[in-house]
């Protein structure tokens, strides 16, 4: 007697009767007979329990994707039990779906052992994507009261944050590793780009005599390379909310350059490490190779807007995670008062590189006041760029409308210096 | 679509009016209150008003019952129970043709159970048998108490549980 309509049904055709008796009234009780007739059935055709008869299973493929692909979800629910059914089911699809084509809802008549099956394909955004159940309504042959449940079938789709190819950029390496690499490190040893000439020592090989040195100096010469070793790099993503107050957009942008800057630099052979600041201290512990930058970009398809009073400010920064030496590379649009920490993360001997997703729409208003609002944001905007490139930390602003590539490609001398 | 409880209300309303031979004894003014109830809940579409709405054009069968025709009560009292029904199935969610012809598949059941069942009532209404006051009182007890056991038979048992989950990944 779950149902509230069965419930009054039933309390009324009590009620009834008992009044019925209470006047002594023969035809009032004939009136309850329909009443009790009426709830007889309900009750005896109703399903108490549709979720016991029913199965679901949900396929989501593929369960990892990039930004901007397509995901196809079939949801399987099977009648295990031994009448056929009516059921109406209607898919939750979890917000950040856009459904493009197929049906999230339906209504399907259900033989036993049959299964009815809703499949849509969805275009996903960027994180992770948890479907949890498949609302069920089970009726009744006589309709009169259906039963409601929620089967769970979970499911995920890992969206992956796009990663842009063709990125020539080597870390200019304050500390090399002792591992080859693409860092210039500033010695002698295995690399392409000349050094300088030295005296032969044992053990030089032949092959790096440089004749015309010989020649000059009358003495064995060798030719010296500069060795190119791997670096650590730290890529510390901006994630409070206040930063991108008036453009939220330009967080996921922030996030596509930070998950491409970790695969290129992983795929040359650097140690990369990501921290997320800004809600919580989210730190991917620093890391070589295929499986760290999987580990990297599931971490950024998870990462998110937040507030939080202790790292309001980027002052903050653990700089204990980070060893001396290495390449900061700050994701964010900055706010006033975001030089000083930099420069402090500067004068400490890190190299730091702040990349500054701009641009997309300007913020509303009309009329000469919004003008004058826009000028202004635009001044303290120049003042705090020209702070940090004073503070030693290399500054490219990146607008959005441009690949990063062809951005990086330009700011490439004053990167790598 | 959303129209059809009111209009299965109206039909008992009329009904009972004409049972009575069209009276315009402004007495029978607050037999249009039920009416006025169906209308609220096609208006506000909630549950409340459409439960309000049974009870008012079970409240008019039972007066006609008591008043009139044992005939037209029965009437009023089925037509009712097809507006609750049809007001249950409007709630039904699905796709165009198919949530069509389920509703539609939907109001004939209710229709024959609501006239199978005042069939019943006239049956028993023309069928005299003689009972002492506290026998009847005691067949109906135990008719109740029939009920409650299958009912309750019939409920679901067990559960799921329910409340916060801990989560994996960092503290916030």
């Amino acid at each position: 007697m779950s149902h509230p309509k069965l419930r009054l049904e039933f309390l009324l055709f009590l009620g009834w009767v008992f009044v019925a008796l209470g006047l002594r009234q023969p035809g009032l009780l004939a009136l309850a007979l329909p009443l009790g007739w009426h709830l007889l059935l309900a009750t005896a055709l109703a399903r108490p329990r549709p979720d016991q008869e029913l199965e679901a299973t949900r396929r989501v493929h593929p369960g990892r994707a990039q930004e901007g692909e397509t995901v196809a979800v079939t949801v399987e629910v099977r009648n295990k039990g031994p009448r056929t059914l009516e059921v109406f089911l209607q898919d939750e699809v979890p917000p950040g779906l856009e459904v493009l084509e197929g049906r999230t809802a339906g209504t399907f008549v259900v033989g036993p052992g049959a299964a009815a099956v809703l499949s849509y394909r969805v275009r996903a955004a960027r994180g992770v994507h948890r479907f949890a159940r498949v609302g069920v309504e089970v009726r009744e042959p006589l309709g009169l009261a259906p039963s409601r449940a929620e089967l769970p079938c979970p499911g995920q789709a890992l969206v992956l944050p796009r990663v842009e190819r063709g990125l020539a950029l080597e870390p200019g390496a304050r500390r090399a590793l002792p591992v080859p690499g693409t860092a210039r490190s500033r010695r002698g040893g295995l690399g392409v780009e000349f050094l300088g000439v030295r005296e032969l020592r044992p053990g030089d090989l032949p092959r790096k005599l440089a004749w015309k040195a010989m020649a000059r100096w009358d003495a064995p010469m060798v030719v010296e390379f500069v060795e190119e070793r791997a670096t650590e790099v730290a890529l510390i993503l901006d994630t409070r909310r206040r930063v991108y107050r008036h453009r939220p957009e330009l967080f996921e942008h922030a996030v596509r350059a930070a998950a491409t800057l970790a695969h290129h630099f992983l795929r040359q052979g650097h140690r990369v490490g990501l921290l997320q600041y800004g809600t919580i201290l989210d730190w991917v512990f620093p890391g070589y190779g295929r499986r760290h930058a999987e580990r990297i970009l599931r971490e950024l398809a998870r990462a998110q807007l937040g507030d939080s009073e202790v790292f309001a400010e980027l002052a903050h920064l653990p700089t204990r995670l980070f060893p001396a030496g290495s390449l900061l590379v700050v994701l964010s649009p900055l706010a006033l008062g975001d030089e000083e920490a930099l420069g402090r993360l500067a004068a400490r001997g890190y190299r730091v590189w702040a990349i500054v997703p701009e641009g997309g729409a300007p913020a509303g208003g009309r009329g000469r006041e919004a003008e004058w609002a826009r000028r202004i944001v635009d001044l303290e905007r120049t003042v705090l760029l020209r702070r940090v490139q004073r503070s030693r930390a290399t500054v490219v602003v990146w607008p959005v409308d441009r690949p990063l590539a062809a951005v990086l490609r330009r700011a490439r001398r004053a990167l790598c210096r | 679509m959303p129209l059809v409880p009111l209009l299965f209300a109206a039909a008992a309303v009329l009904l009972a009016w004409s049972a009575r031979g069209f009276p315009l004894d402004p007495r029978w003014a607050p037999a249009l209150l039920p009416l006025g109830l169906w209308g609220a809940a096609a208006l506000r579409r909630t549950r409340l008003w459409v439960h309000l709405g049974f009870l008012g054009l079970a409240a008019l069968a039972g007066l006609l019952a008591l008043a009139g025709p044992l005939e037209a009560g029965l009437g009023v009292m089925g037509l009712a129970l097809m507006a609750w029904d049809s007001a249950d199935l409007l709630g039904w969610q699905g796709e165009g043709r198919a949530l069509r012809r389920a509703m539609g598949r939907g109001c004939l059941r209710s229709a024959l159970v609501a006239g199978a069942g005042c069939a019943l009532g006239l049956a028993a209404a023309r069928w005299r048998l003689r009972l002492p006051f506290w026998g009847l009182l005691g067949v109906v007890f135990l008719a109740w108490l029939a009920l409650w056991a299958w009912t309750h038979a019939l409920q679901e048992r067990g559960g799921e549980a329910r409340g916060n989950r801990s989560e994996s990944g960092p503290m916030k």
